[in-house]
């Protein structure tokens, strides 16, 4: 029996590794785009914090004292000083982006904060688009000038600039953020990874699988195949095993795509979030083979339920109709994952699938009971089981297999 | 020796199904209580119309499907009790089974050999003979994809034979050939023959059933109107060639269903 299911499996994997147009599909592109993709979005955030940064803020003022004149030239922006009727134009500009803020003075703005127990407070107007990034930039260099204003002629009022402060943050501590590098990036890796593996993992399969069998069911080489003195158990078995082992290979491919690409992205995301990316290499030996063991019990009930819609499916195109729910269903589960903070309760880890993607997120966290991790791989592994016995049961059944 | 016994295979029809066969009985009944014997060195047709039971009666031998009731039995193994002795014992050729058109015929014949259990050295000789025999050998490492519509049938026919069954089936064996693959393969069902193969074909074409079949069985609406040797079926039926034979049967059970109507 196991002979003849390594006679099926090796002319599955050989169907794959023999045909250049399936290798560059299913185990080359997938990478590649992953690692364009993540480079691209990297790149142009970098380079989006860059270009503002570097963007030199156009500012109109109206009315403005000398004080602040001065700040404003100091600070490398462009100074514009207009007269009350243009405002209108200047504010328009703004709307259009190409002016960043607009600063109203009242015209006695001096005197009154110099006479301020005598006359009323000034009013200052402060105009910019927040839909603008330069703009909101401005308006944000503008605000912290302002606030450095205010407290000089605080301090002028009070006789002091020491009065102006009430308190000192952070003044003379060195390291503010108290943060533990391990668990920061394994933070960051467990909101990304596992739903990305989980989703890689089920497309993998679903782009091998549907040919594997309702293809081989529709070109009528299933029956071929059938007519031999093996077993229909054996056959069922050999596609199963072959398309476990090619939707790992997949999948794999795919993780290695986002270990290179994740760098790319963190280095403008995860960056500054003080994340090193280069804390993986934390994960102990006991950590990779929890992943490996969820990973591949969950792949059995991936490939168990590819398997059984692409053997009731009459032919490839049916197949897929069939897993686009399934694949919206795993899509849900990977996503309801993503951003859940609360610690899973024992029984969460016991839903197929859901819990495997839960599974993944505690062990990238290390913070895997060993009871979760057991319900898990138990339930997944029973649940393999009942879907490997149905497509057993499905091969026997001539309606099914030859669509009559 | 093949030995079918009272066969009747009936399939359950969907509302699908209904509407395309234009019936409202949930049941279709392909196979109505057929018996016969095809023995060793013989061949035994199948003659009968399109949808008149042949090629569901050859399914059932080659137990890709199962016998609704009856009794079929393959040099001695129960299709429904041993079915993986009964494909061991023989090779089903029909138009149905199609091959890999990605693998090489060297491959595919080596892969199905594998699953025949025969060893490699066993299939290597196996494949020489059988590729020499109907011109494979040039062709056996391009892709099946790329041979013509002639040598992917006759590659059907030597994969079928990699393990040198003791009955050969085969349906329609000339349907879609042309003449000259056709006739190559008709050579060789009569080699066999003379070797003491059983052989067992179906086909709607006189021509063939009168220069291939020692036995030959007229099927109509699922059930056999009479047995036997060409000229056994032209005396009793009182014509002079099959096909006045065969169409007077059919009329007379044509008129039958009128009647019974």
């Amino acid at each position: 029996m196991f002979e003849m299911i390594g006679v099926i499996v090796k002319k599955e994997l050989r169907r794959l590794f023999t045909d250049r147009r399936l290798i560059f599909t299913t185990l080359i592109l997938p990478p590649v785009m992953l690692v364009v993709l993540y480079g691209i979005i990297g790149l142009g955030a970098s380079s989006m914090i860059s270009d503002v940064e570097e963007h030199k803020s156009v500012i109109y003022t109206v009315n403005a004292p000398d004080e602040i004149l001065d700040m404003l030239k100091g600070s490398e922006t462009l100074l514009n000083e207009i007269e009350f009727d243009e405002i209108e134009s200047v504010k328009e500009q703004i709307k259009n982006g190409t002016a960043d803020v607009l600063l109203e003075f009242d015209p006695k703005f001096h005197d009154k904060v110099t006479n301020y127990k005598s006359m009323e407070m000034p009013f200052l107007n402060t105009y910019h688009n927040p839909s603008e990034d330069y703009s909101s930039s401005a308006y944000y260099i503008v605000s912290s000038l302002l606030n450095q204003y205010e407290n000089i002629l605080l301090g002028e009022r009070m006789g002091s600039m020491a009065y102006a402060n009430v308190f000192e943050i952070d003044g003379s501590n060195p390291d503010p953020t108290v943060v533990d590098d391990k668990k920061a990036s394994g933070k960051f890796l467990s909101m990304l990874l596992p739903m990305m593996i989980t989703i890689f993992l089920f497309a993998g399969a679903m782009s091998l699988g549907p040919d594997s069998i309702a293809g081989e069911k529709e070109r009528g080489t299933m029956s071929t195949l059938l007519m031999t003195p093996v077993s229909r158990e054996v056959i069922a078995f050999g596609k199963v095993i072959s398309l476990g082992i090619l939707a790992f290979l997949s999948a794999l491919s795919s993780f290695i795509g986002i270990i290179v690409a994740l760098p790319l992205l963190a280095g403008s995301l995860g960056g500054e979030m003080g994340i090193d990316i280069g804390n993986y290499v934390n994960y102990s030996i006991l950590d990779y083979i929890m992943i490996l063991l969820i990973l591949l019990s969950m792949e059995g009930i991936f490939v168990g339920l590819i398997s059984v819609a692409s053997v009731i499916a009459k032919n490839v195109k049916e197949a897929g109709t069939y897993l686009m729910p399934i694949y919206f269903v795993v899509m849900i589960a990977a996503f309801s994952n993503m951003y859940s903070t609360q610690t899973p309760e024992m029984l969460e880890y016991a839903i197929p699938v859901y819990g495997s993607i839960l599974a993944l997120k505690s062990v990238l966290n290390f913070e895997m009971p060993a009871i979760g991790l057991l319900a898990n791989i138990v339930v997944s592994v029973l649940v393999t089981v009942g879907l490997v016995s149905l497509i057993k049961v499905l091969f026997e059944k001539e309606n099914v297999m030859f669509n009559q | 020796m093949i030995e079918v016994a009272d066969l009747r295979k009936v399939f359950k029809l969907s509302k699908r199904d209904m509407k395309k066969e234009k019936t409202a009985q949930k049941e279709k009944v392909a196979v109505d209580g057929i018996s016969f014997k095809a023995e060793e060195g013989q061949i035994f047709g199948l003659l009968g119309p399109n949808g008149a039971g042949k090629t569901t009666t050859l399914r059932c031998i080659s137990t890709l499907i199962k016998p609704t009731s009856g009794i079929i039995k393959v040099s001695g193994f129960g299709v429904s009790e041993q079915p993986e002795n009964v494909r061991k014992e023989l090779c089903f050729l029909t138009n149905e089974l199609k091959l890999d058109t990605h693998f090489t015929p060297a491959y595919t014949i080596e892969f199905f050999g594998r699953l025949y259990g025969m060893h490699k050295r066993e299939i290597l000789a196996r494949k020489k003979e059988l590729f020499a025999r109907f011109g494979i050998d040039e062709f056996e490492n391009m892709a099946i994809g790329e041979l013509s519509t002639g040598m992917k049938q006759k590659l059907s026919i030597a994969v079928s034979l990699v393990h040198d069954p003791k009955v050969i089936i085969f349906d329609e064996p000339t349907n879609g050939l042309d003449i000259i693959t056709a006739k190559s393969v008709t050579d060789y069902l009569l080699e066999m023959k003379r070797i003491g193969k059983t052989i067992i074909i179906s086909t709607h074409i006189m021509d063939v059933a009168e220069k291939l079949c020692d036995k030959l069985a007229i099927i109509i609406d699922g059930k056999i109107t009479i047995e036997g040797s060409v000229e056994k079926i032209c005396n009793e039926t009182d014509k002079v060639s099959l096909e006045e034979a065969f169409f007077s049967l059919y009329a007379k059970n044509m008129e039958g269903r009128e009647k019974y109507v």
